[in-house]
């Protein structure tokens, strides 16, 4: 039997050593968030776990850039924006891009038992040995040359005489790349000798360390050759995964490449989990002489629309060459996908029907606004019009006594004067009958919250559908009630996981069902009066100060929990939050669910619609654990 | 599978299981008086190795291992005092002698073991010449890798003393221990032995986790850590206490290893569940073939993790320690069991077994 490969389930990041295959799945317009200014400061890119920060920077490698160069025509989109860039030019990379990992050992430094002092100095040394070999390696990759062998081809000129430099050619173990090679080497060996012992360790006799990075001192004032001419690409530093870091290690770093004497490229990244919960619930990204890029908060920024092009382009990319040779279909992946409401039927409208004129109560008035909303080319269009009459009809059954002049008429207006109106309709006109809302390509982009990791997992879901119908010889078309069925499920199943995946889940998990039930219950409200739906709280930004405050956090019971739950369901892009958004001549932080979450309950994903609580009733939640948020209904219908 | 010349140290190996065990305890104790080093957890098993050792009426200390506080739920942080205060009552009771390690508090989660570890040597808790005996049953994998792993080393070192490691089995009560949250996965210090995940075309890593319930936030977390190894062998408990364990595994897993791990399934490898030595002659064995049939191609780094029991845990520890793997691990940030058990179910329902690791029987 023939096997199927799912190309969703690999994340793009992870097709670690075929480089043309991650550069194929990689959407170009990640490209476009990178900021203008980047080769003369330094970058810090930090997002959440799966957003995408790995792939940005493996971009940018010199493997990747030569990969780039050498195929510019199967790669017309990712070249000529790396050319506009400044990345690439006419005759290959302009940047000799090296990545390093921080998660890997430089934390077991700082817990090993040796003092701040000495760890710190052991960290520096680490990651100059490191930095140092890793930068001869691109050099040597940039340059058609193996590692190490070729590594005694690569000199360092000083262009300064000064005695930084000459003392950071001594500490690096020379000016040629074998020299330098050969000094890393035995660095590792003897500090990860030190860090794995399990005998007792005298760590005073392993002291020798550095006290800065001379690595970046002499990248930046030196000319590289190689076999005596002059390396045309610019070294780029580029290191990931910095969240690993100790606190200490962390602030070193980025003192270190803030340091305005170095100039070569240096880009930094991590997650928000880096972040103390005080930084994570700011609204202003601080400092002038580096640039920030927050790809989450990118994407909600105006231009979004550029992420969910992204989003789209990976889609497409992923799955394009997999449903063409298996099911020799010539469409793009969203293009197999329904859009919602095609599973209406005329019974279903007859029965919104029903249910307005049971609302009308026998009144003529409010049975003149249905007749007037009784029509629709489409029948989805059609039941959504009586749907958004039923929603007028009770807001103005709701409202106070008319006065003695008011006309009845005056008191609903036509449904089409609201688009509002009609998206809370089509919502319940979805939930009512149990017809798909959640399906199309908005949705499924939607649904990924900017995150590239959870956007991978709903498109692996649907593409096993899809494979599953390939393998029966039918067409790969997603019907909407399946596409449906497989978005609820995927929600659940994150709903679920959460527990086994998230620190402080208790407390986060509370703060989740709250949350979510203040969102289904004005939901469900029969005036919709936050069309189509709420999605998460606010609290004002002067109460957001008193959770910021460890000594208001005192005063405030459940505060100090709440604050731990917060940063981590931020970090976690679990909750997401968005601070000083204006309201009503006020400013509040907004809480918005995590999109996955809103299909379990039939929640709307669209942002903007919240409710407002105090900070002492949000902290009081904790104490007192919700009843889980999940609907009472079975989510699967037989 | 076949043997290879490589499995050296524990080709022939002590395991013994209920009265058997506390036998073995009992001709460990003969030259010298019993060291018992043990963890202050919540798991209701913690005591059981100590109540045989008392019942024996051999002279003996205790050494307890403080483990992370950590936010539990249920019953378990209950127990956690509960098991203090048994501790205490029975050290009291037959005036033993107790050491506290205490947690480094500038220590993080994957070298907090080896800290501990070392500062038994460094403080002369344990001497080479010691008899002592780790009960692994209330600590986790990051704390008792590197202490079983430092007491191998002392006597590799010296050629004298006794080390025996006892776990009480208990399938059952396993089932019922709950956990949530992963930590980022990591190497346990001790256990690094080079690890690395930095490219390098000559590296071919290989990974061979030890497959359990309720494991795959841990498995994915292990993964993205890996980036991608080449090879996955799954290691899955058959023969079992229960025959479809293996089964059910796989069922539980389905996804996660074959669509997205895209695990070849001829690379699982069964072992027996209550067996840790064939654990460790899987592993042994795994890692020497695959060097050897790689050798042209680059070099072999094969990863272990553990998911699973205890004992399948002990055996992945010496086959760890002699072919010097990385052990990486992502546990749950925090523990927790519904309803204490009663404690005459856990006697009742647990067997203690017992593994003599070196010493006497292989000199």
């Amino acid at each position: 039997m023939r096997t199927y490969q799912n190309p969703f389930r690999s994340r793009a990041s992870e097709q670690y050593r075929d480089t043309f295959g991650f550069l194929r799945y990689v959407g170009a317009s990640v490209l476009d968030l990178v900021p203008e200014t980047v080769w003369d400061r330094p970058l810090i890119v930090r997002s959440a776990s799966g957003g995408g920060k790995t792939t940005l920077l493996r971009l940018f490698t010199v493997e990747s850039l030569q990969e780039v160069a050498d195929h510019r025509e199967d790669l017309p989109e990712l070249s000529g924006r790396l050319e506009k860039l400044g990345a690439l030019d006419s005759q290959g990379p302009a940047k000799s891009g090296f990545l390093l990992n921080l998660g890997r050992d430089y934390r077991m430094l700082a817990h090993s038992g040796a003092s701040e002092d000495i760890a710190s100095r052991l960290f520096l040394r680490l990651l100059d040995a490191r930095i140092a070999a890793a930068a001869i390696r691109a050099v040597l990759s940039a340059n058609g040359l193996s590692y190490p062998s070729d590594a005694s081809e690569v000199v360092f000129v000083p262009r300064l005489t000064d005695e930084g430099v000459v003392r950071s050619i001594d500490r690096l173990g020379g000016a040629r790349g074998d020299e330098i090679v050969a000094s890393a080497q035995a660095t590792e060996s003897e500090i990860a000798n030190l860090l794995d012992s399990l005998l007792p360790v005298d760590w005073s006799a392993a002291s020798r360390g550095h006290t800065e990075l001379y690595s970046l001192r002499l990248l930046s004032n030196a000319d590289i050759t190689v076999r005596n001419t002059p390396l045309r690409q610019a070294p780029l530093l580029l290191l990931d995964d910095g969240h690993a870091l100790e606190g200490y290690q962390r602030r070193a770093l980025l003192g270190a490449m803030l340091d305005r004497t170095v100039t070569i490229g240096r880009w930094y990244a991590e997650r928000f989990e880096a972040l103390p919960t005080e930084e994570l619930l700011q609204d202003d990204t601080p400092g002038r002489d580096f640039e920030v890029l927050e790809l989450e908060r990118a994407a909600r920024l105006p231009g979004r629309r550029r992420v969910n092009r992204l989003l789209h382009d990976v889609g497409n990319l992923r799955a394009s060459r997999h449903l063409e040779r298996y099911a020799r279909g010539g469409r793009d992946f969203f293009e197999y996908l329904e859009d919602p409401g095609t599973d209406i039927t005329a019974e279903h409208v007859d029965d919104v029907r029903k249910r307005a004129l049971a609302a009308a109560d026998g009144r003529a008035h409010f049975e003149a606004v249905i007749e007037a909303a009784d029509h629709g080319d489409q029948l989805f269009e059609h039941a959504v019009s009586l749907r958004s009459a039923e929603i007028l009809i009770e807001r103005a059954k709701s409202r106070p006594q008319l006065e003695l002049f008011d006309a009845p008429e005056a008191v609903v207006t036509t449904p089409a004067a609201s688009s509002g109106v009609n998206a809370a309709a089509r919502l319940f006109v979805c939930r009512e009958q149990r017809l798909s809302y959640y399906a199309g390509e908005d949705i499924v982009v939607g649904l990924a919250s900017q995150n590239v990791e959870q956007f991978l997992r709903i498109c692996g879901d649907i593409f096993e559908y899809m494979l599953g119908r390939i393998t029966l010889d039918e067409p790969p078309t997603v019907t909407a009630e399946r596409q449906q069925l497989l978005i609820r499920r995927a929600s659940e199943t994150y709903w679920r996981e959460l527990s086994a995946r998230v620190p402080h889940s208790p407390d986060v998990l509370s703060l989740l069902h709250r949350i979510a039930q203040v969102s289904v219950a004005e939901t469900e409200r029969k005036t919709a009066p936050y069309p189509p739906g709420v999605n998460g709280i606010a609290i004002s930004m002067a109460d957001r100060a008193r959770l910021l405050d460890p000594d208001a956090r005192t005063r405030i019971p459940g505060a100090d929990r709440l604050f731990e739950a917060l940063g981590v369901a931020i970090a976690r892009n679990v909750i997401i939050a968005e601070p000083n958004y204006s309201v009503k001549n006020t400013r509040v932080m907004v809480l918005y669910l995590n999109r996955l979450l809103c299909p379990r309950l039939y929640l709307p994903f669209q942002r903007g619609n919240f409710r407002e609580r105090s900070i002492t009733e949000v902290a009081s939640w904790l104490l007192e654990p919700a009843a889980p948020s999940v609907a009472a209904e079975p989510l699967f219908e037989p | 599978m076949n043997e290879t010349a490589s499995t050296t140290a524990w080709r022939d190996y002590v395991l013994r299981r209920g009265d058997a065990a506390v036998e073995l305890l009992r001709a460990a104790a003969e030259a010298r008086s019993l060291t018992l080093i043990m963890g202050d957890g919540f798991d209701p098993r913690t005591l059981q190795t100590l109540r045989s050792v008392v019942r024996l009426g051999v002279p003996a200390r205790v050494v307890a291992v403080q483990l992370p506080p950590g936010p539990g739920y249920g019953a378990g942080t209950e127990l956690v005092e509960r098991n203090r205060q048994d501790l205490a009552a029975l050290v009291t009771q037959h005036n033993l002698e107790m050491i506290e390690i205490s947690e480094p508090d500038d220590a993080d989660r994957l070298s907090i073991g080896s800290r501990q570890a070392r500062r038994l040597l460094s403080d002369g808790v344990v001497t080479a010449h010691d008899s002592v005996v780790v009960d692994i049953s209330a600590l986790p994998s990051r704390v008792f890798f590197p202490v079983i792993g430092s007491l191998l080393e002392l006597g590799k070192v010296s050629g004298t003393g006794e080390l025996l490691v006892t776990v009480s089995e208990n399938p059952t009560l396993d089932g019922r221990i709950l956990s949530d949250g992963v930590s980022d996965a990591g190497p346990i210090t001790g256990f690094v032995n080079g690890f690395s995940v930095d490219i390098d075309e000559r590296r071919i890593t290989m990974w061979a986790p030890i497959v359990g319930e309720r494991s795959a936030a841990e498995l994915e977390a292990i993964y993205e850590l890996l980036q991608q190894p080449q090879e996955i062998h799954p290691i899955l408990p058959f023969p079992a206490i229960n025959p479809r364990r293996a089964d059910d595994l796989v069922l539980e897993h389905h996804t996660l290893l074959f669509e997205r791990l895209d695990v070849d399934p001829s690379n699982i490898i069964y072992v027996d569940e209550s067996n840790a030595f064939d654990a460790y002659r899987a592993l042994t064995n795994l890692f020497h073939r695959s060097r050897e049939l790689l050798a042209h191609v680059g070099e072999l780094q094969l990863v272990v993790s553990t998911h699973a029991s205890k004992m399948l845990s002990a055996g992945a520890c010496l086959a760890a320690w002699e072919s010097s793997l990385p052990v990486v691990t992502a546990s749950p940030t925090s523990f927790g069991i519904e309803d204490a058990p009663d404690d005459d179910w856990v006697d009742s329902s647990s067997t203690m077994c017992c593994m003599w690791l070196h010493g006497t029987p292989y000199r």
